[in-house]
């Protein structure tokens, strides 16, 4: 099935667009079982090595696809419609809240959206603690690694690319050992 | 606070440079989404350069996520707030494009050996790290959050319903929205 670019970047746009609270779920949804232009399992992986890689997951995901289909151009096609639209989207809204931002009612919610956002991203990094704890073997690595990047951002405060200098070796040095 | 320089000025291009610049050597280290860098963002915009208020850092978050769209938009609204216009669209250019490019280049070497050792080892191996990097950013976020007691309680609503179902965030962001406003209104 052939997918013209004009067609990338609409659908992109339509998962920007919709996308509350991330757009994963919408995608999954648009390119899975909306168009059909993905297989579950293709989905699955490409949003594996999208988490791994550096760069915002869903980004990666619509720069895979796009160049799967139509290389280069494809991946831009894709990648403009998912962030573009939404951008201008999100400054108009912005505009809004500026008109708006000096009633408490508006600062009431903001503060009760930023309490979700942040039980969000805890009950994410929890529920992705559990599935760790229970790979097993590597287990004491794993507690490791992961309280030494907490403890580097939060109690000591370090910078991100100080911390990751440190990190990333050995922790691809350690999954090394244990990929054979 | 928007800057007041005029855009003809040097300084005006300096600073979009220093933000682009920034948010360029970020994007390599935004293993397991964009949100592992929010702490490190914190300490560059607010603690290091002054050019965000922790309040305005923390709402102009808040307005990201109750807005529709991919949740890394929230660095284009950043760069608006403190730069404008070309603020915005560098930010969000400077955090995509070096990750972008070397996941085209990636996904070229993969389609030739799906299977290959070095890929899962870059897969499995991040886990534990990445764990560690979003349990920062949400304790990062969280610190307005013990100041009221009802933002505590949504909070704890957030992590567990997060924790145990597969629920649809947006329900518990529309749910954070009414409370906060309620709240506002009886204080």
């Amino acid at each position: 099935m052939t997918i013209s670019l004009k067609q990338l970047f609409v659908e992109f746009m339509k998962m920007g667009l919709s996308g509350f609270g991330g757009v994963l779920p919408f995608a999954r949804h648009a390119l899975v079982e909306r168009t059909g232009w993905m297989s579950e399992k293709e989905f699955t992986e490409s949003l594996a090595i999208g988490q791994a890689m550096p760069g915002p997951n869903i980004v990666n995901v619509s720069l895979m696809f796009g160049y799967r289909r139509r290389g280069l151009w494809g991946a831009l096609a894709a990648v403009s419609g998912l962030l573009l639209p939404p951008m201008l989207a999100l400054l108009v809204f912005y505009f809004f809240y500026r008109q708006f931002e000096h009633y408490p009612v508006v600062r009431g919610m903001l503060q009760g959206v930023l309490a979700v956002s942040a039980g969000l991203m805890l009950g994410s990094g929890l529920k992705m603690a559990k599935s760790l704890l229970r790979s097993g073997e590597k287990l004491l690595h794993a507690v490791i690694l992961a309280l030494a990047a907490y403890v580097g951002i939060v109690v000591l405060g370090m910078p991100l690319a100080i911390l990751l200098a440190v990190l990333l070796p050995v922790t691809l040095l350690w999954a090394m050992r244990h990929e054979k | 606070m928007m800057t007041e320089l005029p855009w003809w000025s040097a300084e005006y291009w300096l600073l979009q440079w220093q933000l682009f610049s920034y948010y360029l050597h970020i994007s390599f280290l935004t293993f397991g989404g964009s949100i592992t860098t929010l702490p490190d963002q914190y300490r560059f915009l607010v603690d290091s350069k002054h050019l965000l208020t922790a309040t305005e850092f923390n709402s102009l978050f808040a307005i990201s996520q109750a807005s529709p769209g991919p949740n890394i938009l929230y660095v284009a609204l950043f760069g608006w707030k403190i730069a404008g216009a070309p603020a915005a669209f560098l930010c969000l250019l400077g955090i995509c494009l070096p990750s972008s490019v070397f996941v085209l280049a990636l996904e070229r070497l993969a389609r030739r050996d799906p299977g290959a050792r070095w890929l899962r080892v870059i897969r499995t191996g991040l886990a534990p790290m990445t764990v560690g990097l979003i349990l920062a950013a949400g304790t990062v976020l969280a610190r307005p959050v013990w100041l009221h007691w009802w933002m505590i309680g949504l909070m704890g609503l957030a992590v567990s319903v997060t924790y145990l179902s597969k629920r649809n965030p947006m329900i518990l962001i529309v749910i954070g929205a009414l409370l906060g406003a309620l709240m506002s209104v009886l204080a």
